[in-house]
C-alpha cells in the first residue's frame, strides 16, 4: 500500500523531530558546525540537518548512527508501559494508547535516511577506521542502510511496531 | 619561488580560520554553529517527550512485574499448579485490576485451587462487563461447576449454555449477586498452616474464605470458649458486624473463666475479624490502610455518637447489671497511629467507662488504654487488640509493645 510520505510524516511527527534533534545533539557533542536544521516539514525529506563533514570518521559514524540509538531507546521506553496493559491485559486507557503512538512514532524514525546511510558508509570506509572497527561496523551499517532503503517497503514502520509492541513481550518472556 | 598563500579566513567573521576542517571557520564561529540553539517550540516539544519518558520510566517496573507475573501464572496454570497460578495472577491484578482477563484468570485459578469464596469475591467485579466469547464461556463453565458442587437450593442460577456476551453476563451477574456472602471454603492452597506453629495457636476458620493462624501472645492464654458467662461478656463488647477470633488473658484470669467467674482483665489481648470479611489485593489493602490512617480521628469521634456504639453500650450495661454494677456509659478518645509497616497499621485510643456499684456512693471511672492493629495476612484483614487498665505510663507502654510483638508473631505465623 502506498501512502504519501507527508501523511506518514505528519502522523508520526514526534519521531522526525527526535531524529533531527539526535543528529544535532551529536554534532554539538563533537563540535561539528551545523549550517541549517529543519526539524519538521511536509516535504521530502521531512527533516534534515546540514552540517560540516566531520574531521574524524568516528564522528561521522556517530552523527549518522545517533538517531538510530536515540529513537530506538526512547521509543522502546516510552511505549513499554502502554504496550503491556493494551496487549497483555486488554486494559488500555487513553494514556496507554498515547504512549504507544508516541513510541511507534519515535521508533519508526530510528532508521537513518539514505543520505545519512551514505554518510555513515563514507565514515566506515574511510582509511581512519581500523580493520577491526570496519569488521564490526560494516554489518551494522549494512543493516542501517538496508533499513534506510527498506522504508519504501514499510520496514521502518515494522521496526517501530516491533520496538514498541514486540519488545515488551520479548522482555517479559526473557524474565518470566 | 612562489609567494606564501594568504591565511584562510573565517567565512563568517574574517578572523583566521581553524586549519584541518572542510569549512573555513574560526574557533569561535565553529563552536557557535556547533552549539546552534534549539528553537523555543523544539524545547517545548522536548519537554513533552521528556515528560512522557520519565512517566514511562516510572511506570515500567510495575508493568513489567505484572506482565512477568501473568506469564508465570499462565505457565503454572498449564502445569496444573493452580495455587501458584492464582498467586501470580494476583500480582498482575494488583497492577491491572481493570483487566478482565487477569481478574478472570485469578478467579478461575482460585476456584481450581479450592478457594471458592475467594473466587466469587474476585469474579464479582466482572459482573456486567464485556469480555471475549471464549473467556465468558470459560467463566460460565467454572460457575456451572461451582453450582454443581454446591447445595442446589442455595445456588439457583442455572442454564449456563449461552455463549453470547449479553446472556453470559446476565448469568454471571445473577450468580455473583446470589453468592456474594462468604461461605465455607473448600480446600485451598492459601490455607496451609505455617511451618513452625507456636503451641496454642488458634486456627481461625473462614476469615473471608480462608484460615488464619493466631498464635497466643507470650505469657497469655486463650480464655474464650471456657465459660458461657464469660463468652457472653466478651460478645457484649463486640460490634454486630464483627466476630471474635480468640481472646487471651493472664493465667489467673483464665482460671477465673474456668470457674465461670468474670476475669479481672487488667491486661488482655484479643483478635477480631469482620463477619463478612473479604479478599484484599495488595492495592485494596493499601487503600484501606491509607484511609484508616487519614480518617482515624474523625471516625473515632463519630463512633461515640453512632448507633453501633450505642448497641455495644447497651450490651455492656446489661452484663454490668448482672454483675451488680450500674453502667454509666463510655466514650472513646482517639490518640494516634503509633506504628505502621507493609502489613499493618497500629493505633491507640483511650476508653473512659463509668460504673456505680450498689454499695458505693461515688461512681468509679475506669480508663483503659487500648491499642489496635489492622493486619493484612493471607490477603485478608484481621484486627488485633491489646488492652490495659490505665494506672500509669507503664500500662500504655505495655499495650503498645505487646501489640507490636503479637502483630509480628501473627504475620510470621501466616507466611
Amino acid at each position: 500500500m502506498i501512502i504519501p510520505g507527508f501523511i506518514i510524516a505528519l502522523a508520526t511527527f514526534p519521531g522526525v523531530i527526535v531524529h533531527e534533534m539526535a543528529h544535532q545533539l551529536f554534532c554539538r557533542w563533537f563540535r561539528v558546525p551545523v549550517f541549517d536544521v529543519c526539524y519538521f516539514r511536509l516535504g521530502n525529506p521531512a527533516g534534515y540537518v546540514i552540517h560540516e563533514n566531520p574531521q574524524k570518521a568516528s564522528h561521522q559514524i556517530w552523527i549518522g548512527v545517533g538517531p538510530f540509538l536515540v529513537n530506538t531507546i526512547l521509543g522502546a521506553v516510552v511505549a513499554f508501559p502502554g504496550a503491556i496493559p493494551v496487549l497483555k491485559f486488554d486494559a488500555g486507557r487513553p494514556l496507554d494508547f498515547f504512549l504507544i503512538w508516541l513510541g511507534i512514532s519515535i521508533a519508526m524514525h530510528a532508521f537513518p535516511s539514505t543520505g545519512d546511510a551514505k554518510s555513515i558508509w563514507r565514515g566506515v570506509s574511510s582509511r581512519d577506521v581500523p580493520l577491526l572497527g570496519k569488521v564490526i561496523a560494516v554489518p551494522v551499517v549494512a543493516l542501517i542502510y538496508l533499513g534506510a532503503i527498506g522504508s519504501f517497503f514499510w520496514l521502518d514502520a515494522l521496526y517501530g511496531v516491533a520496538v514498541a509492541l514486540a519488545l515488551p513481550s520479548l522482555i517479559t518472556l526473557a524474565f518470566a | 619561488m612562489q609567494p606564501p598563500l594568504p591565511p584562510l579566513t573565517c567565512q563568517l567573521c574574517d578572523k583566521p580560520a581553524e586549519v584541518g576542517y572542510s569549512a573555513e571557520l574560526c574557533s569561535v564561529c565553529r563552536t557557535k554553529l556547533a552549539k546552534r540553539p534549539f528553537p523555543i517550540w523544539i524545547k517545548f516539544a522536548v519537554i513533552l517527550v521528556a515528560l512522557a519518558f520519565v512517566y514511562a520510566l516510572a511506570k515500567t517496573p510495575a508493568s513489567l512485574v505484572a506482565s512477568i507475573a501473568f506469564e508465570r501464572g499462565q505457565r503454572a496454570e498449564a502445569a496444573g499448579n493452580f495455587g501458584l497460578a492464582a498467586a501470580e495472577y494476583a500480582k498482575a491484578v494488583e497492577q491491572f485490576p481493570q483487566s478482565i482477563s487477569a481478574v478472570a484468570r485469578l478467579g478461575i485459578m482460585q476456584y481450581r485451587a479450592g478457594d471458592r469464596d475467594a473466587a466469587i469475591q474476585t469474579l464479582r467485579p466482572l459482573a456486567g462487563r464485556q469480555a471475549s466469547k471464549e473467556l465468558m464461556t470459560e467463566i460460565n463453565a467454572v460457575i456451572a461447576e461451582m453450582q454443581q458442587n454446591r447445595d442446589s437450593a442455595q445456588y439457583k442460577a442455572t442454564g449456563i449454555t449461552s455463549s453470547t456476551r449479553g446472556s453470559s453476563n446476565d448469568i454471571l451477574d445473577r450468580f455473583l449477586a446470589e453468592n456474594a456472602p462468604s461461605a465455607t471454603p473448600l480446600n485451598s492452597s492459601t490455607q496451609t498452616t505455617a511451618r513452625s506453629v507456636k503451641p496454642g495457636t488458634v486456627v481461625a476458620d473462614d476469615v473471608g474464605g480462608t484460615k488464619i493462624n493466631i498464635p497466643p501472645p507470650t505469657g497469655f492464654f486463650r480464655f474464650d470458649g471456657k465459660s458461657n458467662r464469660v463468652d457472653a461478656q466478651l460478645k457484649s463488647g463486640l460490634a454486630s458486624t464483627n466476630r471474635l477470633l480468640a481472646a487471651f488473658a493472664s493465667d489467673s484470669d483464665l482460671a477465673l473463666a474456668m470457674k465461670d467467674e468474670i476475669p479481672e482483665l487488667q491486661r488482655w489481648l484479643f483478635a477480631q475479624a469482620l463477619i463478612k470479611s473479604g479478599y484484599f489485593t495488595g492495592t485494596s489493602w493499601m487503600r484501606l490502610k491509607s484511609s484508616t490512617r487519614r480518617d482515624l480521628q474523625t471516625d473515632m469521634e463519630k463512633l461515640n455518637s453512632s448507633e453501633l456504639w450505642a448497641k455495644i453500650q447497651s450490651g455492656v450495661a446489661s452484663i454490668s447489671k448482672d454483675l451488680g454494677l450500674e453502667y454509666g456509659g463510655a466514650n472513646v478518645v482517639p490518640l494516634e497511629v503509633f506504628d505502621e509497616d507493609e502489613n499493618s497499621l497500629c493505633y491507640a485510643v483511650l476508653l473512659k467507662s463509668q460504673f456505680r456499684a450498689t454499695d458505693l456512693d461515688k461512681p468509679v471511672t475506669v480508663i483503659q488504654y487500648e491499642t489496635a492493629a489492622m493486619v493484612y495476612v493471607r490477603q485478608r484483614v484481621i484486627y488485633l487488640y491489646s488492652c490495659a487498665v490505665f494506672e500509669n505510663k507503664s500500662d500504655a507502654d505495655w499495650a503498645r509493645t505487646s501489640l507490636q510483638r503479637w502483630r509480628n508473631e501473627v504475620v510470621a505465623a501466616n507466611q
